[in-house]
């Protein structure tokens, strides 16, 4: 008899790994505490208490041997399935994922549309006072004002009128007098500047004033009595940035001066609370004339802004028009830009706590909670406030499942294809698994090459065959070439069912060969034995006696192995990804089965609905679990737990 | 005479011979493309057209195809899980095959309840799940191997505890009987009695768990995105992408790779797997 020792040994092992186990997920739940993931905190605290208790004390020797597997399967697998199960039960969405708290935030937040003029500012981002928490921007408004040039006094004596006889087409014909006798002429229109030579000029005044040159025909008095008030801004180009204006005409000549435009800045200082006009003299400036800094403004270096972004990103400053007009930062400095650009917004949907009610205070709509997680115009039906959240609405997925016909047709058809698809392959598997293991059931010469021929299907990763098999049975693949046809194997209603099981026997039915031969071995061989001195011939013999013991000693895996192909994603997935669709558009197509098209439900369209897909997966469930636990019953697999 | 031999063999050979036509036919034409000198679909033929190895030097040398490393991917995750969840599940099923306690029943039932509900289904809450771990612990968390891990220790754990409870159930209960009346406590039954006794069928579960993994494709496709951590499966698949027309040459010679190792192992461990078979688990 064997000698129990070395406990030293083994007690120092399991303080040990005990320690490495409770210390990695202490590690863990601190982590989570610091992220705020308060659940999987706690989850982890109660593994850490299991593991301590089952493993320093002696309070249930079972809790020790299961403790880590259940762990991992509380973790991992009944989590995930009571939350899925209980989505069910939620109106749970695209456009409804949040929770009514985290929609109200969201509406709030993005509930805003800029002004009309789109006025955004290029600003520089810190804060005000003291406190580098209390964000601020100091920004600079440019304004073109115009007036004389600096410097420059010249004045011009002037004919205003138009060019090749249209009188749109504005134009003064200048004449600059310096000096003793010395004269310049030009033409000028608002963005054209032509010097001229004397000899250009047709006619004269007495003080020799250009009155008229080729093209240019200047306004009568009557014509600029009509158009004295437009005169004031009429603007000429004159050489650079500067530009010619009019002054009051005495008999027809008007004099003219040289202006110019200049930015002039404004500066502001914004913070959440307050926005005022600053006096330029305690802004420092650039070169350009825009703010750098500013007395009570500290800008923020790179490291601040990057702490401070996200609550920079959200932050509604002070405007100079009151609420619901705010300041939002759009972009953030960088990109080699010291500055941030922030946009005039103006908060148009808005919360009342009270009422639960969203208002829009520039169109008064009235939004409210419809109890089927959106907030809706009480006035118009169909507009409602983006996002909403996941409403319980008890069994209305389940209802839905039977009372619109846009989702129960195609159901009812995945249905009966799910069941058809189950049990074709069952049978087709099994029928040939047992023509073959029959066919084999004598010593005939090379059992054992044909043998590890066949389950050869059965030995390959299925995903790899299954894509093999894709290819094959391609447009252009290597069925339609042996057997010189152009069918759409995958793409066809019909030929896409047919792949499918023909796909599907052939990974299959090297399984039930295997498990049939076994079967066949284990019948005694006395019984067909005395039946044929009883006078039956083979047929008989084998539908009286083999077949009978076969199919009661096969019915728990025939079973098992319908259940499994209730679900059998991958083939169809991957193979014809359920298609064709039953329409265009439509998710459901002619091989889906329950459970792809409740994947593609739930993952792979624009519109998610993981209520919905719940819904479906309960149903499943209950239908799969129904099939199996039969099939337990009839394999007595339970009987001997008690 | 020829007659009766005719009824009593030629029929099974007939048999037999259509049957591996129609098992081996796909892969002739497999290793056959992975040898074409065309790497296009449209150039299928049945009679070998040139042999060479193009399309396996393109999967170890095109950056775009990073063969290799999800071989080596599908390798560590299959094989770090396989073993792992054999270790831990193997204490459970020696509880519920040998130890007497209360809710046993129950116990069992819930964990037969739990494999009938479609894992596929719960894929949304698992992701969410690992979207989180992956905030307070980032190499655990999704996108990563590790974090795949994780899932697929939970997920098999069901399936691997009630396969061995099957197994550990038809080990003879005289031996730990006999520990017993020597004073072994459970522990030292189950290390130093069933431990060494069940080597050989905790070997073929960790092997089949292996095989199980290696061929997992949705959890996988959904948990990692970018193309250096994909398991092969996933790979060859985002590979060919439904363009069967293009890749076909390395696809096939991808997938003769990915297939080989896992039908030696499978073909050498035959036996051992049929009698998992009627045990009750369903090769996926």
């Amino acid at each position: 008899m064997r000698i129990f020792k070395g406990k030293l040994i083994a007690v120092i092992a399991k303080i040990i790994l005990v320690t490495i186990a409770i210390t990695t997920l202490s590690f863990f739940m601190l982590a989570a505490i610091g992220t705020g993931d308060t659940n999987i905190a706690i989850f982890l605290g109660v593994c850490i208490l299991i593991l301590a208790v089952a493993y320093l004390t002696n309070i249930s020797i079972p809790l020790k041997f299961f403790a880590p597997g259940i762990m991992f399967l509380i973790a991992f697998v009944i989590v995930p399935m009571v939350f899925t199960l209980s989505m069910s039960g939620f109106k749970y969405q695209t456009g409804n994922m949040l929770s009514k708290e985290q929609a109200i935030e969201t509406i709030d937040q993005q509930g805003t549309i800029n002004d009309e003029n789109q006025t955004s500012f290029d600003v520089l981002v810190g804060y005000a006072g003291d406190k580098s928490s209390n964000v601020a921007v100091l920004g600079s408004v440019a304004q073109e004002q115009e007036g004389a040039a600096a410097g420059i006094f010249f004045k011009f004596s002037t004919v205003l009128g138009y060019l090749d006889g249209d009188k749109t087409k504005l134009a003064v014909l200048c004449t600059d007098t310096w000096g003793d006798s010395q004269y310049a002429f030009f033409l000028a229109t608002p963005d054209k500047f032509t010097p001229l030579t004397e000899d250009k000029i047709t006619s004269f005044d007495d003080n020799y004033t250009g009155l008229g040159t080729a093209g240019f025909k200047s306004f009568t008095k009557e014509e600029l009595n009509t158009m004295l008030d437009q005169i004031p801004s009429m603007k000429f180009k004159y050489e650079g940035d500067y530009f010619l204006k009019l002054g009051s005409p005495i008999k027809g000549i008007f004099e003219a001066s040289v202006n110019q435009s200049k930015l002039v800045y404004t500066y502001f200082m914004a913070t959440q609370t307050s926005y005022q006009v600053l006096d330029p003299a305690i802004v420092t400036k650039d070169s350009t004339g825009e703010a750098i800094g500013a007395k009570g403004f500290k800008k923020y270096t790179s490291a601040q802004i990057s702490k401070y972004a996200d609550k920079i990103g959200n932050i509604r400053l002070a405007y100079k028009i009151a609420k619901p007009y705010f300041l939002g930062i759009e972009t953030l400095p960088g990109g080699g830009s010291q500055y941030a650009r922030v946009e005039v917004k103006i908060k148009n949907i808005q919360y009342d706590k009270k009422a639960d009610t969203f208002t829009n205070v520039l169109t008064k709509a009235v939004y409210k909670d419809d109890g089927k997680g959106n907030y809706r115009n009480v006035a118009d039906k169909t507009d409602f406030l983006d996002p909403g959240w996941r409403q319980g609405v008890w069994f209305e997925n389940f209802a839905k499942l039977f009372s619109e016909p846009k989702i129960r047709e195609p159901l009812v058809q995945v249905f009966l294809w799910t069941i058809a698809f189950a049990v074709i392959t069952v049978i087709s598997q099994f029928a040939l698994g047992l023509l073959v293991a029959i066919a084999m059931d004598k010593k005939i010469r090379g059992r054992n090459v044909y043998r590890s021929l066949m389950i050869l299907p059965y030995a390959m990763p299925s995903i790899m065959s299954i894509l093999i098999w894709g290819g094959m049975l391609d447009d252009n693949g290597a069925i339609n070439t042996l057997l010189n046809t152009h069918i759409n194997w995958l793409h066809d209603p019909t030929m896409a069912k047919v792949s499918v099981l023909l796909v599907n026997l052939w990974l299959g039915f090297p399984y039930f060969y295997l498990i049939s031969s076994g079967s066949l071995q284990a019948i005694p061989k006395e019984l067909s034995e005395s039946a044929s001195i009883d006078g039956a011939n083979s047929r008989q013999i084998f539908r009286m006696i083999t077949l009978p013991l076969l199919l009661r000693m096969l019915t728990p895996l025939l079973i098992a192995s319908f259940a499994f192909n209730f679900n059998n994603f991958n083939i169809i997935y991957l193979l014809t990804g359920g298609g064709p669709s039953f329409s265009f558009g439509s998710i459901a197509g002619s091989t889906d089965i329950l459970i792809s098209y409740t994947y593609k439900l739930a993952f792979d369209t624009t519109v998610q609905d993981y209520g919905l897909a719940s819904a479906i997966s309960v149903v499943i469930f209950f239908i799969v679990a129904g099939i199996s636990m039969y099939g337990i019953r009839k394999s007595k697999v339970l009987d001997d737990f008690a | 005479m020829i007659l009766n031999w005719f009824r009593q063999n030629a029929w099974r050979h007939i048999v037999a011979w259509l049957c591996c036509i129609f098992a081996i036919f796909p892969l002739y034409l497999v290793v056959l493309a992975s040898f074409s000198p065309q790497q296009s679909l449209a150039s299928t033929s049945f009679i070998p057209n040139g042999f060479v190895f193009d399309n396996y030097k393109l999967l170890f040398t095109d950056p775009t195809v990073p063969f290799l490393t999800w071989m080596k991917n599908s390798a560590i995750v299959a094989a770090s899980v396989s073993l792992l969840s054999v270790l831990i599940g193997a204490s459970s099923a020696f509880a519920f095959s040998r130890l007497r306690f209360k809710g046993k029943r129950t116990g069992l039932q819930a964990l037969l309840l739990v494999q009938m509900f479609p894992s596929v289904l719960a894929l949304s809450a698992i992701y969410v799940i690992m979207e989180r771990v992956y905030v307070f612990a980032p190499q655990w968390g999704l996108g990563t191997l590790g974090g795949l891990v994780l899932v697929y220790l939970g997920g098999s754990m069901g399936v691997n505890i009630w396969l061995m409870k099957g197994f550990v159930d038809s080990i003879p209960l005289e031996l730990d009987e006999a520990a017993k009346v020597d004073g072994a406590s459970a522990m030292q039954t189950y290390w130093q009695i069933f431990v060494p006794l069940a080597m050989p069928i905790l070997s073929v579960v960790t092997l089949l768990s292996f095989i199980g993994l290696f061929n997992e494709f949705v959890m996988a496709r959904l948990f990692l995105p970018e193309t250096e951590n994909r398991t092969v499966a996933v790979g060859l698949q985002g590979f060919i992408g439904g363009q069967y027309s293009q890749n076909w040459g390395p696809f096939a010679a991808g997938s003769i790779l990915a297939s080989v190792p896992i039908i030696i192992v499978f073909m050498s461990l035959q036996r051992y797997i049929i009698g998992g078979l009627t045990a009750g688990s369903v090769k996926g």
